[in-house]
C-alpha cells in the first residue's frame, strides 16, 4: 500500500471541508451580494462530492475496490480509504441526504450562527465520507469521532438553553460511546496486530484469543450501540433531534444514527468475521435488545406529542430493525439491513424536512398545531403522507422493499420471532405516523389568522425547502419502484453481501 | 373542474379496462391466460390475466362506470374539494383493483390489496361526520391488520420458494407448520376484506356511512377482493404450466398441509357468516345497514361455496362455478340495490325505513330496478340469482354426499348435511330481508313528509342502476357469457369443465330448483310478516342471545374449568406431598441409625407444606369466583341498561320525534360499539393466541 491510489477518493474526502474554509471567508449578511456565491459554492461542493461517490459505484459493483493511502500515522496502520460496495452504499446515502439537507438548510436556517453551521455541515460531509470509505478501523474511528463532534455544532445551532442542554447530553453520550469504540479498537489491535477491514474478517487469520475478541465485540456493541440508539443507550436521540434545526435532525437520523449501525456492520463482518460473531455468544443478546428496541421505541413514539420527538423515536425503532437483522448474521437479513439503512435515511429525511416546514408555518410544536396543515402547506402535507406510507412499508415505496428483504431474511435465518417483531414494529409505525396524517388532513383546523396564511404561502414557495422535500420524496418513490435497477442501493448491498457471505 | 376531470378519468379508465378485457378475451380463450412483467419493486411485478381475472376485471369496470354516473347527483351538494377527493379515491381504488385482479404472484396481489384498503378509507370518511370517522377508525385498524396478515403470508410463502398464484410449492415435510401458518395468515387477512364472521365488525358502519355510490363499490366489488384472495389461496397449488390432468386435490395437497381441513374450516366459517349476517340484517331499520349486513351474509354464501369446492377436491368444479357465479350475481345485485336505495335517499331524504313507504307510485322506475336486485338475491328466475344460488346449493349437497364421505368419513359428512340445511334457512332469511326492504320502502303509506313529496331524480341515477340490472338479466338469458370463461378457468385448474353449461342451464328447467326458490321466497315473506307483526326487530335482543351474556357465560365457564383444574392440581400436590413424606419416612426407617423424631418432623413439615398450598388454592378459587360473579353482574347490568333505553325510546310517547330518533340512534351506537369491542377483543385474543402458538412452534 505504498502507492497512492485513485485521486478521486481524496477529492471526495477533502472537497467539502476545503469549500467550508472558503465559505468562512464570506461574512454572513442578508444584504451581502456575495451571499449568492456562497450558496453556489456550498451546493456545488456537496453535489460534486455526491458525483465523486457515484463515480466509485461502478467499480465497487464489479468488486474492484479503489484504495487510497492518505498518510501513515503509525508504522502498522495507515490512514487509508477504500471504496468497496459496503462503503459506497453508505457514502451514497450520506452524500445524497447531505446535499438535500444543505439545500433545505439554505432556505431554512436563520440567525447569527449560520456561517458556523454551514461550515460544520460541509466538514461533517467530509467526515461522513471518511467514515464510509475508511479502509481500516483506525481511519474509521478518526472520522467517526470527527463526525460526532461536528454534529454537536449542528445540534446547538439555535443556542437556546434547550438546545445547549440537549447538546451537552448528546456530547456526553457520544463521547462515552466513542471511548468504548476506542477501547474495542485497542483490544483488537493488541490481539490481531492489524486493523484493516477485510470481507470475511481480518481477525480470523491470526491466532487471536477468542475471549479477548469477545470483549472487543462487547465494547463495539456498547460503543456503536450508543450511536445506533440501541435501547437502553438511546437517551440522546429524543433530546438532540427536536433541539436541532430540521435539516440537521434529518442528518442526525439518516446519517449519524446510521453511522452507529454501519460501524457495527463493518466491525462484525470485516474485523471479527462470522465465526467469531457466532462464537462470541453475544448475538442472541443483541437480537433481544434490538427486538425490545423496535417495539418499545415504537410505543414511545406513539406517546409523543411533539412531531420531531415522535420521528426521533421512530428512528430508534427503525434502526432497531438493522441491528436485529445484523444479529441474525445471515446473508438475506444483512441484505435487508443494508438496504434499510439507505431507504430509511431518505424517508426519514423527507419526514424531518416536512416537520420543519410545518413548524415554520405554525410556529408551535405539538400535534394540535398540525390540524388543518394540509390547507396551509399542501405540498409538504402530501410529501409527508407519502414518506409516512413509505416508512410504514406500503408498496410500492422504498420502505416496503427493505422490509420485504428484512422479512425474507428473518425467515431465511429461521427466526420467525424476529419476523413477528418486524411486523409488529411496522404496525406500530402505522399507529404513530397515521395519526399525524390524520391531523394534517382531517382534523378540525383552527380559524386561520392573517399572519399564519402569509407564512404558509412563504413556505410552500421557498425554493430550497420545496426542492429538498420533492427530491427526498422522489428518491423514496424511485427507491421503491425501481429498487432492483443496476447501481441502486439494492445492487450495491447484494455485492457487499456476496463479498461477505460468498455467492449470497 | 378538478372533480370533473377526475370523474372523466375514472370513466375513461373503466372503459379502457373493459376494452382491454374484450380484446384479450379471444387470446385468453385460446391460451388460458395472458401474462406480462414489469420490472419494479422487488425484482418485478408480474401480471397474468386468466378467465377468472377477466371476469372480475369486467365486473369492476362495469360497476365503476355505473358508480361514476351515480356519483354525479349523489355528490351534488358536496363542496367541490370533497367531490374531487371522492373521484380521486374512485380512480385509486379502480387502479388498485385492476392490479389485484390481474396479479400473477402474491407480491403484486399484496400491492393492489394494500392500496385498495388504504384508499377506500377516504370513501368511508367521505361525509366527515363524527360517525364517519368512528367507522373509519374501525375500518382502518382492521384493514391494516389484515394487510399485515397478508404480507406475513406472502413472506412465508415466498421464503418457501412459492408466491406465484399458479405454481405448486416444493413439498418438504419440514415446512408443514410454516405452510399452515402461511395459509392461516392469508385466510385471516383476506377474511377481513371479505367480511367473514368475527372480522366483519368494520363492515356495517363503513358501508352505511359512505355515499351510496361508494357503498355500491365497497359492497359490490371490494368485498370480492377478499373472496378472490381466498380463492387464489386455495387454488395456489394448481399446476397450470405442466398441463397435467391430475386432479386438483392431489395437486393441492402439495401446497397446504391439509387442504381438505382448511376447506372445511372455510365452509363452516362461511355458513356461520351467512347465518349471522342474515339474522342481523333482519333486525335493521336503516336501509343501508340492512344491505350491509345482507352483504356479510352473501359473502358467507361465497365462502361456503369455496369451502365446498375444496371439500369436493377433484369433483369441486361445481363449487368453484357456484362461487364465481354468486360473486358476479351478488356484486351486480348489491351494487344495484345500493344505487336504487341511494336514489330513494336522494328523493325521500332518509334511509330510515320508518320514514319511507308508499314510494312505488312516486318512484316507479327506481322501484322496478330495485325489484330486479332484490329478486336476484332471492333467486328469482330471469335473473342470474336463480342460477348461482342453485349451483351453490347443489355444491353443498354434493359435499355432504359420497365425496364428503370419501374425504372425511360418514360422521363428518353427516355434519355437512347441516351446512346445506342452514344454507336453505339463510335463503329464507334473505327472502325475508329483501321483502322487508321492498315492502317498507315502497308500499303502505308514506311515513314522512319528504317521502310524500318524493319525485324521481336525475336520469343518471336510473341509468347507473340499469347497467347492473341489465347484466343480471343478460347472464340469466345468455349463460354462455358465464359458461365459457368458467369452463376455461376450470380446465386451467385441471378440473373437468365440460359440465358447466349443464349446471348453469339446469335450474331454469329443474322443478326442484324452481320449487326450492319459490318455497324459500314464500317462507321468507311469511317470516317477514311474523317479524313485522311481532315487531321483533324493534325489540332488544333477549339477554340469552346478546353478545354480553354470551361473553359473560364464556368467562364464567372458563373460570369454573380453571378452578376445577386448580383444585385437581392442588389435590395432586397434596397427594404428592403426603406421598413424599411417607416415602421419606419409609426410607429413613430403612436407614440404620435414623432417629424417629427427625422423621416425625419431616412428615409434619411435608403435611404443612401441602396444607399451605391448599390455602393458597382456596384463596385463588374465591378470587376467581368473585371475578366471575362480577362479570355476570356487569353483563346483566349492561343488558338491563340497553333494554331500558330501548324501551324508553320505543314507548315514550311524550318524547318528540327528534328526541326519539336521537335516543334510538344513541342506543344503537352503544350496541354497535359494544359488539365491535367484543369482536375486536376476540380477534385480538385469537391473534395473541396465534402468535403464542407460532412462537411456541417455531421460536
Amino acid at each position: 500500500m505504498s502507492t497512492p491510489g485513485p485521486l478521486w477518493l481524496a477529492f471526495a474526502l477533502l472537497l467539502a471541508p476545503v469549500a467550508a474554509l472558503a465559505t468562512l471567508a464570506w461574512p454572513v449578511d442578508a444584504a451581502n451580494p456575495a451571499r449568492r456565491w456562497r450558496t453556489a459554492l456550498l451546493v456545488s461542493a456537496a453535489a460534486l462530492t455526491l458525483a465523486l461517490c457515484l463515480l466509485g459505484v461502478a467499480p465497487a459493483l464489479r468488486g474492484e475496490a479503489a484504495t487510497f493511502e492518505l498518510l501513515r500515522l503509525t508504522p502498522q496502520v495507515p490512514l487509508a480509504l477504500r471504496a468497496d460496495a459496503l462503503g459506497s452504499l453508505y457514502a451514497l446515502s450520506a452524500a445524497g441526504l447531505w446535499l438535500l439537507a444543505l439545500i433545505y438548510a439554505l432556505g431554512y436556517l436563520q440567525g447569527p450562527n449560520q456561517a458556523r453551521t454551514y461550515a460544520a455541515l460541509l466538514v461533517g460531509l467530509g467526515a461522513a465520507i471518511g467514515v464510509a470509505y475508511a479502509a481500516n478501523l483506525l481511519t474509521f474511528f478518526v472520522f467517526y469521532e470527527l463526525l460526532s463532534v461536528l454534529t454537536y455544532l449542528l445540534v446547538i445551532h439555535d443556542q437556546t438553553p434547550r438546545a445547549l442542554s440537549a447538546g451537552l447530553t448528546y456530547l456526553v453520550y457520544v463521547l462515552v460511546g466513542g471511548s468504548l469504540v476506542l477501547a474495542g479498537t485497542l483490544v483488537t489491535f493488541a490481539q490481531v496486530g492489524d486493523l484493516s477491514f477485510q470481507p470475511g474478517g481480518s481477525a480470523l487469520a491470526f491466532g487471536a484469543d477468542p475471549s479477548s475478541l469477545t470483549l472487543a465485540f462487547l465494547c463495539f456493541l456498547l460503543g456503536f450501540g450508543v450511536k445506533a440508539a440501541l435501547m437502553p443507550l438511546h437517551g440522546w436521540v429524543a433530546e438532540a433531534h427536536p433541539a436541532a434545526p430540521a435539516p440537521c435532525s434529518a442528518l442526525l437520523s439518516g446519517v449519524l444514527v446510521a453511522a452507529g449501525a454501519f460501524g457495527l456492520l463493518r466491525v462484525s463482518f470485516d474485523i471479527l468475521g462470522l465465526e467469531r460473531l457466532h462464537a462470541s455468544g453475544l448475538l442472541p443478546w443483541l437480537a433481544l435488545a434490538s427486538g425490545a428496541t423496535v417495539i418499545v421505541a415504537a410505543l414511545r413514539a406513539w406517546q409523543q406529542d411533539d412531531l420531531k420527538r415522535r420521528l426521533a423515536y421512530s428512528t430508534v425503532s427503525q434502526l432497531g430493525y438493522v441491528t436485529l437483522a445484523l444479529a441474525q448474521a445471515a446473508p438475506l437479513a444483512t441484505l435487508g439491513a443494508l438496504v434499510h439503512v439507505v431507504h430509511h435515511a431518505f424517508m426519514k429525511g423527507a419526514l424531518f424536512f416536512c416537520a420543519g416546514s410545518f413548524a415554520h408555518v405554525s410556529g408551535r410544536r405539538g400535534m394540535a398545531a398540525l390540524a388543518g396543515m394540509s390547507k396551509l402547506a399542501p405540498f409538504s402535507a402530501a410529501a409527508f403522507t407519502l414518506a409516512a406510507l413509505g416508512l410504514i412499508g406500503v408498496p410500492p415505496l422504498a420502505g416496503f422493499v427493505s422490509k420485504w428483504w428484512l422479512g425474507l431474511g428473518m425467515l431465511d435465518a429461521d427466526a420467525p420471532g424476529a419476523l413477528v417483531v418486524l411486523l409488529v414494529g411496522a404496525l406500530l409505525a402505522a399507529a404513530y405516523l397515521l395519526p399525524v396524517v390524520y391531523q394534517l388532513y382531517l382534523a378540525e383546523a383552527p380559524p386561520p389568522s392573517e399572519g399564519a396564511s402569509g407564512r404558509a404561502h412563504h413556505v410552500d414557495h421557498k425554493p430550497g425547502l420545496v426542492i429538498a422535500i420533492a427530491a427526498a420524496v422522489a428518491v423514496t418513490v424511485l427507491l421503491g419502484l425501481a429498487a432492483d435497477a443496476t447501481g441502486f442501493p439494492l445492487a450495491l448491498a447484494r455485492q457487499a453481501v456476496s463479498e461477505r457471505f460468498g455467492g449470497g | 373542474v378538478r372533480a370533473q376531470v377526475m370523474r372523466a378519468s375514472v370513466a375513461a379508465t373503466a372503459a379502457l379496462t373493459l376494452l382491454a378485457v374484450a380484446l384479450l378475451a379471444p387470446v385468453i380463450a385460446e391460451h388460458g391466460s395472458v401474462s406480462w412483467q414489469v420490472p419494479a419493486l422487488v425484482g418485478e411485478l408480474r401480471f397474468r390475466i386468466d378467465a377468472l381475472s377477466a371476469l372480475c376485471l369486467a365486473l369492476t369496470a362495469l360497476l365503476w362506470g355505473a358508480a361514476a354516473l351515480h356519483a354525479g347527483p349523489t355528490l351534488a351538494h358536496d363542496p367541490p374539494g370533497r367531490r374531487a377527493r371522492y373521484h380521486a379515491t374512485a380512480l385509486a381504488t379502480l387502479l388498485a383493483l385492476v392490479t389485484l385482479f390481474s396479479a400473477a404472484d402474491l407480491i403484486t396481489l399484496y400491492v393492489g390489496f394494500e392500496w385498495l384498503g388504504l384508499s377506500a378509507y377516504l370513501f368511508v370518511i367521505h361525509s366527515g361526520t363524527p360517525a364517519a370517522f368512528r367507522a373509519g377508525r374501525t375500518y382502518l385498524v382492521l384493514t391494516l391488520a389484515g394487510g399485515f396478515a397478508v404480507l406475513t403470508g406472502a413472506l412465508l410463502v415466498t421464503s418457501m420458494g412459492g408466491g406465484d398464484l399458479g405454481v405448486v410449492l416444493p413439498l418438504t415435510d419440514a415446512d408443514a407448520e410454516l405452510r399452515l401458518a402461511a395459509a392461516l395468515c392469508l385466510l385471516l387477512g383476506f377474511g377481513v376484506k371479505a367480511g367473514a364472521l368475527g372480522l366483519h365488525v368494520w363492515l356495517p358502519g363503513a358501508h352505511s356511512v359512505a355515499p351510496s355510490s361508494a357503498s355500491a363499490l365497497l359492497s359490490g366489488v371490494m368485498l370480492k377482493a377478499g373472496a378472490y384472495g381466498i380463492a387464489r389461496t386455495l387454488t395456489g397449488g394448481v399446476d397450470t404450466s405442466a398441463g397435467t390432468t391430475a386432479l386438483r386435490a392431489a395437486a393441492a395437497a402439495a401446497v397446504w398441509p391439509s387442504q381438505a381441513q382448511l376447506a372445511v374450516a372455510v365452509l363452516w366459517w362461511g355458513v356461520a357468516t351467512m347465518l349471522l349476517g342474515v339474522a342481523l340484517a333482519l333486525r335493521q331499520r336503516h336501509a343501508k345497514r340492512l344491505l350491509a349486513y345482507s352483504s356479510i351474509s352473501q359473502m358467507g354464501v361465497v365462502l361456503a361455496a369455496l369451502g365446498a369446492a375444496g371439500v369436493l377436491g377433484g369433483a369441486g368444479a361445481i363449487g368453484w362455478a357456484g362461487a364465481v357465479a354468486h360473486v358476479l350475481t351478488h356484486a351486480l345485485a348489491k351494487a344495484l340495490l345500493f344505487f336504487t336505495v341511494g336514489a330513494v335517499i336522494l328523493a325521500a331524504g332518509s334511509a330510515e325505513l320508518d320514514r319511507l313507504g308508499g314510494l312505488a307510485r312516486r318512484l316507479p322506475m327506481t322501484f322496478a330496478l330495485l325489484l330486479v336486485g332484490a329478486g336476484a338475491l332471492m333467486g328469482a328466475p330471469g335473473t342470474s340469482g336463480l342460477i348461482s344460488k342453485s349451483v351453490v346449493h347443489h355444491a353443498l349437497e354434493y359435499s355432504a354426499g359420497p365425496a364428503g364421505v370419501a374425504t372425511f368419513g360418514a360422521g363428518a359428512a353427516a355434519a355437512l348435511v347441516w351446512a346445506e340445511r342452514l344454507f336453505v334457512l339463510t335463503s329464507v332469511g334473505t327472502a325475508a330481508v329483501m321483502t322487508k326492504l321492498v315492502v317498507l320502502t315502497f308500499f303502505g303509506r308514506p311515513r314522512s313528509l319528504a317521502a310524500e313529496r318524493a319525485r324521481e331524480g336525475s336520469w343518471a341515477l336510473r341509468l347507473a342502476a340499469a347497467l347492473p340490472a341489465g347484466a343480471l338479466v343478460l347472464l340469466a338469458v345468455w349463460p354462455v357469457a358465464l359458461e365459457r370463461p368458467l369452463a376455461s378457468q376450470l380446465r386451467a385448474w385441471g378440473l373437468p369443465g365440460g359440465e358447466v353449461g349443464a349446471w348453469l342451464s339446469a335450474p331454469l328447467r329443474s322443478g326442484a330448483d324452481l320449487g326450492a326458490v319459490a318455497l324459500a321466497a314464500l317462507a321468507g315473506v311469511a317470516l317477514f310478516g311474523l317479524v313485522e307483526r311481532s315487531a321483533l326487530d324493534r325489540r332488544p335482543l333477549p339477554a340469552a342471545l346478546s353478545f354480553d351474556t354470551g361473553v359473560a357465560a364464556l368467562a364464567a365457564a372458563w373460570a369454573r374449568s380453571a378452578q376445577r383444574l386448580r383444585q385437581r392440581r392442588a389435590a395432586a400436590q397434596h397427594t404428592w406431598a403426603s406421598g413424599l413424606g411417607a416415602w421419606r419416612i419409609a426410607s429413613r426407617w430403612r436407614t440404620p441409625g435414623a432417629d424417629g423424631g427427625a422423621i416425625e418432623r419431616r412428615f409434619a413439615q411435608a403435611r404443612r407444606a401441602a396444607l399451605r398450598t391448599d390455602a393458597v388454592e382456596a384463596r385463588v378459587r374465591v378470587a376467581w369466583r368473585s371475578a366471575a360473579v362480577a362479570a355476570w353482574r356487569s353483563a346483566h347490568r349492561a343488558a338491563a341498561r340497553l333494554d331500558a333505553s330501548w324501551r324508553l325510546a320505543r314507548d315514550h310517547a311524550a318524547l318528540s320525534e327528534a328526541e326519539r330518533s336521537e335516543l334510538l340512534e344513541r342506543t344503537r351506537r352503544r350496541i354497535d360499539r359494544r359488539s365491535r369491542d367484543i369482536g375486536l377483543a376476540l380477534s385480538a385474543l385469537v391473534a395473541v393466541w396465534l402468535l403464542l402458538l407460532a412462537a411456541f412452534r417455531f421460536g
